[in-house]
């Protein structure tokens, strides 16, 4: 749901308090949740050194507009080098390193990955 | 139908030092730039525009053989690294892009199994200088030691760390087989050529490069990070895989014993010796 709905939303429980609430707010409602549902999922996969959003970004991928980016080629382009940058510019952490670093010998590489998620409009 | 198999005669001579066998030990990777001639390139290069030309011709072809498989550089550098006689390639592919071509997938190479041994090199070649814009492979330095699910590699885009084949005609890359590589999106209309092959060890491992009478085994730096190896534990994990692979390489796998702990080597502590030390 978008801001614009939540907002309208927020109204008609407002009406309804005040016994104002008609069948006509309730589809204004309803055609505001619909608009929202248009909306696309992005995701980003942000591989990092360490389990901390604050450790350093070591792998990209995106997801945007439907299609399938490595990103930019050279690392000192890449969009976020922190989890928290991202996080910091409206990504939202859907999932969190799974693989703990239980198994600390010298044959397990553990990728530590964080994956986020960021709605948009569709264009 | 068999193809007669032809080995590296014994007067080929090693290229590499101590320290740079110890270095491809760390990285899995090896860039010769621009060491074949270009009159060489020139020459590869039109006869893979060819139509219906197949590169495997190339593995029995004469001047291939001596201009590119046993240029002195090249054959030096698997020489250092696969000893005497080592096998030349029985096949040979290109990987030929034409115009704009979609990334491929992180991946390892079927059979890898991140040993820490070299009984087998693959081989790169680029008779064209190669940009960014033309789908350059791309290695992870670092990661043949790595031990990583190939379903796991599938799903990353751009790694810190990554090196690719960006490098003017005539460069050669060698890589220790199990690397973590790919393809990545080639983005102009230019077709691009890259030959592979394998070169086999088909002697056992000794220090028989260019030795180095002050390299000191006890005090080598065996340890290895990257910008994407980078975490707090991947220092210590490659000081014992890197250290193996070296011993191994100098013949003196029995001579690697591990007790324990964060370093490496050990003296009076190393298992090995406990018998001499009674």
């Amino acid at each position: 749901m978008g801001p614009d709905a939540i907002q309208l939303l927020d109204k008609c429980i407002e009406r309804l308090k005040q016994g104002r609430l008609t069948e006509a707010h309730l589809r204004d409602l309803r055609s505001a949740i619909t608009i929202g549902s248009t909306n696309q999922q992005h995701l980003l996969y942000l591989q990092t050194a360490t389990t901390a959003v604050t450790s350093e970004v070591i792998g990209m991928l995106m997801v945007k507009d439907g299609a399938v980016s490595d990103g930019p080629f050279d690392y000192t382009d890449w969009p976020y080098k922190t989890v928290l940058a991202a996080i910091n510019d409206g990504w939202r952490v859907i999932r969190f390193p799974v693989q703990l670093p239980v198994g600390h010998t010298q044959d397990t590489h553990i990728t530590c990955e964080f994956i986020l998620e960021k709605w948009e409009q569709t264009k | 139908m068999t193809s007669e198999i032809q080995r590296a005669m014994s007067d080929v001579k090693p290229t590499m030092t101590d320290q740079a066998v110890l270095d491809f030990c760390k990285t899995g990777f090896l860039s010769l730039e621009g060491i074949i001639p270009d009159a060489t390139n020139r020459w590869v290069t039109e006869y893979l525009d060819r139509e219906g030309v197949t590169p495997n011709a190339l593995v029995t072809d004469k001047r291939y053989i001596e201009e590119v498989l046993l240029h002195p550089e090249v054959a030096g550098a698997a020489r250092s690294l696969l000893g005497e006689n080592f096998q030349l390639p029985d096949w040979m592919a290109n990987h030929r892009l034409v115009g704009p071509t979609p990334a491929k997938q992180w991946h390892v190479d079927g059979g890898s199994g991140f040993e820490r041994s070299c009984n087998l090199l693959q081989v790169f070649y680029i008779p064209q200088s190669n940009t960014k814009e033309m789908g350059p492979t791309l290695f992870l330095p670092g990661s043949h030691i790595v031990p990583i699910a190939r379903e796991e590699l599938d799903h990353f885009g751009h790694l810190a760390g990554q090196a690719a084949t960006v490098a003017p005609a005539g460069s050669v890359f060698f890589t220790a087989y199990s690397i973590w590589h790919r393809q990545s999106e080639k983005l102009d209309q230019s077709t691009r050529n890259l030959l592979k092959w394998e070169f086999w060890r088909t002697v056992p491992p000794k220090r028989d490069w260019i030795l180095d009478p002050s390299f000191d085994f006890a005090n080598a730096d065996y340890s290895y990070t990257n910008s994407y190896l980078c975490g707090p534990t991947r220092k210590w994990q490659s000081v014992l895989r890197v250290a193996e692979m070296f011993y191994w390489l100098c013949g003196m796998k029995d001579e690697f014993h591990v007790v324990g702990g964060s370093g490496w080597p050990f003296s009076a502590s190393d298992p090995g010796r406990w018998a001499t030390l009674q």
